[in-house]
């Protein structure tokens, strides 16, 4: 909303958006978006079938890892 | 030195130091599919705690370009635009990749294990194909985007040197065996990418070829390949040392990989200064005003400090050889 009330500044009253604007094609912005947006949805179906899979496991105990000498923590000696 | 010289060490320092230490965790990551599951294992741990850290490096030398050379930003990103693009995307697949393969069991693991090298190789190619249009000037033709192309392949065998050098320090054993063979790979690699570099500048700017072409100072200016010879030398005999038992310390072939990108770096910097947009902006054309370069500085200033001591803090932390496991 702050962005549309903005129009036609980028910087109210120093920068018109249209001075701003950059030469990329629209072919290629159209590209690059439709690349962010597909590696995105990727990654989101992705972390959504991790977190399902990882949920439906439920919770149990899990040993301690064997930490290499001299990263354990000190308070695991009490 | 004034304020824009400054920048212009603060950026070339960025850049630098991100290509040597980015490039060694993204030439492990293309090295993953000439190892065994066992070794993939030992190889992610020996980057593990320092990969992410090491990108910091790319956002601050592209944040300095930003803030100190407004327009050198303009034009470089939007000449750039597309690999900049595909440097992202593989940047965050390895990313990802990277904590999902951990967790991912049987032909899952295969498949992050799969982006996470593409994503590695993408990102690498991406950033050789932006210096192989970089330094032509983004000149137009397909001559010029072929030879971006190339220079692309070559700095991922550039990266691919860092990284197996890096795992001949990292491991040992079978795996350490096969990173020295990785090693001279990638050597052959870099000399071609230095090759093409060196011959490429001149020929394309007149600027840079008086610059190199300049009696009798060019006598001067040998050290420079002369040295960067000297240290792809040591990348062999140390590799061969280590390889037939000698005593050598492991860390001498990336030690040596450092070097021949800190000498290509410093030749291309003396090519191409002080222009920051070869031929078309110098540093003090494209720099911001003083004022405000002077509040970038004092923060500048301000944090690098903490970056380096973080970094020479974890680097002491996970010194000596990775182990498989940590993270499966």
């Amino acid at each position: 909303m702050t962005e549309i009330g903005r129009q036609p500044w980028l910087v109210t009253g120093v920068l018109r958006t249209r001075e701003a604007v950059g030469e990329i094609s629209p072919g290629l912005l159209g590209a690059s978006l439709t690349a962010y947006t597909l590696t995105y949805s990727a990654m989101f179906v992705a972390y959504m079938v991790v977190l399902t899979h990882m949920a439906g496991k439920g919770a149990q105990a899990v040993p301690a890892p064997a930490m290499p000498p001299g990263l354990a923590p000190a308070a695991a000696a009490d | 030195m004034d304020l824009p010289m400054i920048f212009m060490v603060l950026m070339g320092v960025a850049v630098l130091a991100y290509v040597v230490l980015d490039g060694y965790d993204l030439g492990v990551g293309m090295l993953m599919p000439a190892a065994t599951p066992a070794e993939q294992s030992v190889m992610v741990s020996s980057i593990g705690p320092f990969w992410d850290a090491n990108e910091t490096w790319l956002v601050l030398g592209i944040g300095i370009l930003l803030v100190a050379f407004p327009q050198a930003h303009g034009v470089v990103l939007g000449e750039l635009y597309l690999p900049v693009v595909a440097m992202l995307v593989g940047l965050m697949l390895r990313g990802v990749a990277f904590e999902f393969r951990m967790k991912a069991l049987g032909w899952h693991r295969e498949l992050w294990n799969w982006l996470f090298w593409a994503g590695s190789f993408l990102a690498s190619f991406a950033q050789g194909f932006m210096l192989g249009r970089y330094i032509t000037g983004f000149a137009d033709g397909a001559g010029y985007l072929a030879f971006a192309a190339v220079v692309g392949a070559s700095v991922c065998g550039g990266y691919v040197l860092l990284g197996a050098t890096w795992l001949v320090h990292k491991t040992e054993g079978e795996l350490q065996a096969k990173a020295l063979a990785w090693s001279r790979w990638g050597l052959a690699w870099v000399a071609l990418a230095v090759a093409l570099v060196s011959l490429a500048t001149p020929l394309v700017s007149e600027t840079v070829r008086a610059k190199w072409f300049d009696f009798p100072r060019t006598l001067g200016l040998m050290l420079l390949p002369g040295a960067c010879l000297a240290a792809g030398a040591w990348v062999w005999i140390s590799t061969g040392r280590i390889r037939r038992g000698a005593p050598a310390s492991d860390l001498q072939p990336f030690g040596a990989a450092v070097a021949i990108f800190a000498i290509a770096f410093l030749g291309l910097a003396y090519s191409l200064f002080p222009y920051v947009v070869i031929d078309r902006l110098t540093i003090w054309e494209a720099a911001a005003h003083p004022s405000s370069l002077k509040v970038v500085l004092a923060g500048a200033l301000a944090v690098l400090p903490f970056i380096v001591g973080y970094t020479a803090v974890a680097y002491y932390v996970f010194r000596g050889k990775a182990r498989g496991g940590l993270y499966d």
